[in-house]
């Protein structure tokens, strides 16, 4: 089951009511959000539960051995190296060895050997990605002593296994979750609702704004390029953009307003990630959680090591963008697409050493830089760049994607997007979200929570009252989910 | 806490406005049918959701027989005699056999609703139909299925239910279910609403598929599993001394090309004598010549309320006359 | 000038050098405690380089426990954090 399956409809007030009817207390609360989360992941393929029961109870045993005092140190290093193996070895073993069998069968078969490897097809387990990382996340702390490991398996297993996070993130940090899981939780009217309304904001960009560019620009344009004007072309890889943002931001904010109803908060996932003004910025607004994550745990300890790889910080880039996109998926077209991003952010780095190089010559360039030109150009090419490399992060294979390139500047085809006006509304609503956070717009949000209390239920009953009405159960398949 | 009040009033509100403004008729479901049949009748009408022009039939024959004779009709929404066999053996059987496997009475007759789109198997074999989920299973088939498969795509169709008929008292709920079974599209809802209509060229459209659909009818109609539940319900009717008729029930005509005549509707009339002739069922075609364009709904499917008391009175009168004499004793023998 | 003063100044300094082209201490305003990440003044990419430059001009090495965000996301935790380490010495 997933957030926008009707099943959740009866999961979420249930648990809701069980968490919050009960003693407030830590061990209840804990064990009502514990059953709920094994509930929610067995929905899916209770078998693997145990995959995941198995991996809590090792990494909960070998971090409270880190954090005993003194230690032997080669024996800690051991004891990281079996947690490691298991969960990053899991991970592979689920959602790549079919990539790798594959790729290793077409290297055979250069040298006249076929079928060399068996190819596997395995289910991915729900969520494996996410809470893979959230879990070695927190191995790598408590062995560095960042911070003190969890002190009740109850607690720990519920941090790997929230049911709010598990399926698609956003990936926490464990100094951010698990304090608040180690205390009782109070329910408080602020937390319903900013809860119910992050929750609301969520079903509307994920069921309605992700599902409307989904069923009527994207998938038309990505199955037959061919057919397709580049003019529509164009509108296909766009409507993507919004598509994977409305999916995976409408996601997040609903685990994140799922979260708020149990007083749990999680970290933000997108910032309005379309007003970035160059790569590093986007990153830093686009899948937060997984960006940090992959900066402060592979380019941080790389580019800071004592040995070689100190201070190269391309290469660190470059490791870390390819990381993120074999993370997506294991398929060449996500590598590619790594490296593209990699490529960007090094191009961007060194031309931002030599402006910088510019600017202590003279205070012009200084000024050049935060004009309002400036600005919109460097808007313009990151957003640009970002939807061009999108098109192989969608196309199913890399001649695929060669072709929609091509396409985007010359294509055969005659036929014609339509731009409906529920598609229409669906992209405003995304420039609208966008614009709002500007500051001359920003008035009207502030405007708008300064009105009574009473008015403002209303404008959100309404808002519900249209949802009911017009958003569908989710048929689609949700994009990052796969991941 | 003022928030909360605020968006309960604007809810409230805005369901009794919808309900006031535009009232959705309540669709007759298994569930209906099952609450009927508390008091066994005289005749039971299986059918697909046509099953509530039956329902209209039930009416007309009790007003015509001061009560004297009765019909009651399940309607399973999306047909399929696979399906529609599933709700007779799993939920109606229990119902209208007592202990010892009798049929109860007064209950002498049984009419089977059907169309040839009723003969065409979708799913695959083994999984079972999609509305037979929705509205055949009960909570002990649906935890069954759940704790083997998980939730999945198909149970899913029973939580969907649920959920409707659990909200059943607002009418945002219930327009919701109608937008997307009437109209497919909210827009579509709104133009019917606001300007009386669809436009011509989205009528054509839907007219456009029920030809493409009724043309290609005889590719999949007389499937191998519907033939063979369509055996298991006249056997069914054979050992329980039942009388059983098999009712080809009417198409709109527009929706039937020269092609669809020729190759879908005429071949399968004809298919389904052969196999009255042979299994001794009466076997009642109307599909043709009763009902006019304008006694169909929107979606060129089912029937108007007007249309339902015309059908009825027609078929009292002619090929279902002898439903009026059920309860003599002569027809009880 | 104090250590104090003096390691903020290069802080300060490096900042305006590599990223705020002068804009440093009004970012800052007047808040030492004001979240480097949060606030946009720094990413991770200018994080890294932070401590790199801190660890090369102030002769300290920084532990990998001690690679976080606690130590390094405002003015304020870096001075607490930097100064007292073993070999602290500017320039």
């Amino acid at each position: 089951m997933s957030f926008t399956n009707v099943e959740f409809l009866f999961f979420l007030p249930v648990v809701f009511l069980l968490y919050w009817g009960g003693p407030r207390h830590r061990i209840y609360q804990n064990s009502i959000l514990l059953v709920a989360s094994y509930l929610f992941f067995g929905s899916w393929h209770w078998q693997l539960l145990l995959l995941i029961i198995a991996g809590t109870w090792m990494d909960y045993y070998i971090s409270r051995q880190f954090g005993k005092p003194g230690g032997d140190e080669n024996h800690r290093k051991r004891l990281l190296i079996v947690s490691l193996l298991f969960s990053l070895g899991s991970l592979c073993f689920f959602k790549y060895a079919g990539f790798f069998a594959t790729a290793a069968n077409d290297a055979l078969q250069l040298i006249g050997i076929e079928n060399g490897l068996p190819v596997l097809k395995l289910i991915l387990p729900l969520g494996i990605s996410y809470w893979t990382l959230q879990r070695v996340g927190y191995m790598l702390d408590t062995y560095w002593r960042r911070i003190e490991p969890a002190n009740s398996l109850l607690d720990f297993s519920l941090f790997v296994c929230f049911f709010g996070q598990v399926a698609a993130g956003p990936i926490s940090r464990a100094s951010e979750l698990l304090p608040q899981l180690q205390k009782a939780r109070r329910i408080e009217p602020h937390w319903i609702a900013t809860g119910a309304f992050a929750f609301l904001l969520g079903y509307v960009l994920k069921a309605f704004v992700g599902e409307m560019l989904g069923e009527s620009l994207v998938s038309r344009a990505f199955s037959s390029p061919e057919i397709y004007t580049s003019l529509s072309l164009w509108l296909g890889v766009i409507g993507f953009a919004g598509q994977v943002f409305a999916d995976f931001a409408g996601y997040s904010l609903m685990a994140i307003g799922t979260a708020r109803l149990f007083a749990i908060e999680l970290p933000m996932n997108f910032n309005v990630p379309f007003l970035s003004r160059s790569l590093p910025e986007l990153w830093r607004r686009w899948h937060i959680t997984l960006n940090r994550w992959l900066f402060e745990y592979i380019f941080t300890p790389l580019t800071t090591s004592k040995g070689w790889f100190r201070n190269r910080l391309d290469l660190g880039m470059l490791i870390v963008f390819a990381a993120s996109g074999l993370w997506h998926g294991a398929a060449w077209t996500y590598v590619c697409w790594g490296l593209l991003h990699a490529f960007g952010m090094i191009v961007q780095r060194n031309w931002d050493m030599l402006y910088r190089s510019w600017c202590r010559r003279s205070r012009v360039f200084v000024t050049i830089r935060k004009s309002l030109p400036y600005s919109m150009v460097s808007w313009f090419l990151t957003i640009l760049f970002f939807v061009l490399t999108l098109v192989p992060f969608r196309a199913a294979d890399i001649d695929t994607a060669v072709g929609y390139y091509r396409g985007l500047v010359d294509s055969p085809g005659s036929a014609e997007l339509a731009i409906s006006p529920l598609v229409l509304l669906a992209f405003l609503f995304i420039v609208g979200m966008h614009l709002i956070e500007l500051k001359p717009l920003n008035k009207i949000k502030t405007l708008f929570y300064a009105t009574p209390p009473l008015i403002r239920g209303v404008a959100y009953g309404l808002a519900v009252a249209i949802l009911v009405l017009v958003v569908p159960f989710s048929k689609g398949t949700f994009i990052y989910q796969q991941f | 806490m003022l928030v909360v009040l605020g968006m309960a009033l604007a809810l409230v509100c805005a369901d009794l406005t919808l309900g006031a403004f535009y009232n959705v008729p309540a669709k007759r479901q298994v569930r209906d049918g099952l609450q009927d049949l508390q008091r066994i009748p005289n005749v039971l009408v299986v059918s697909s959701s046509h099953g509530r022009s039956f329902h209209v039939l039930g009416d007309t024959l009790r007003k015509r027989t001061d009560d004297q004779a009765d019909l009651i009709a399940v309607a399973l929404e999306a047909g399929k005699i696979d399906a529609m066999e599933w709700v007779l053996h799993n939920r109606l059987k229990p119902m209208i056999l007592d202990e010892n496997g009798y049929v109860r009475e007064p209950l002498t007759h049984m009419i089977f609703g059907i169309t040839w789109w009723d003969t065409c198997r979708e799913e695959q074999p083994t999984q079972t139909a999609h509305n037979v989920v929705t509205h055949g299973w009960t909570a002990s088939d649906y935890m069954e299925n759940f704790s083997i498969e998980g939730a999945n795509e198909l149970n899913r169709n029973y939580v969907r239910n649920l959920w409707r008929h659990t909200f059943s008292a607002s009418a945002l709920v219930r327009t919701r279910f109608a937008i997307s079974e009437n109209f497919s599209r909210f827009t579509n809802f709104l133009r019917v609403m606001l300007l009386g209509g669809l436009p011509d060229d989205e009528y054509q459209q839907t007219l456009d598929r029920w030809h493409d659909d009724i043309d290609s009818g005889h590719e999949c109609y007389l499937s191998d599993i519907d033939m063979a539940a369509l055996d298991r319900f006249t056997e069914f009717t054979r050992q329980h001394k039942l009388d059983f008729t098999v009712v080809l029930f009417p198409l709109k005509p527009d929706t039937i090309t020269e092609v669809g005549l020729r190759d879908t509707i005429t071949p399968f009339a004809k298919a389904l004598k052969a196999y009255g002739e042979s299994n001794s069922v009466r076997v009642v075609d109307m599909t043709l010549g009763i009902l006019d364009d304008s006694e169909f709904m929107l979606d060129l499917d089912h029937v108007t309320p007007s249309g339902n008391i015309k059908w009825s009175e027609y078929a009292l009168d002619n090929e279902l006359q002898f439903l009026l004499g059920v309860n003599s004793t002569e027809a009880a023998q | 000038m104090s250590e104090e003063q003096k390691l903020r100044q290069l802080i300060i300094d490096w900042l305006d050098d590599n990223y705020h082209f002068g804009d440093a201490e009004s970012l800052i305003d007047g808040d030492e405690e004001r979240s480097f990440l949060q606030s946009g003044i720094l990413d991770s990419l200018g994080f890294v380089s932070l401590v790199l430059f801190l660890e090369n001009s102030c002769s300290v090495s920084v532990d990998r426990s001690s690679l976080s965000p606690e130590n390094f996301d405002s003015l304020g935790k870096i001075l607490r954090f930097i100064i007292p380490l073993p070999n602290y010495k500017l320039g």
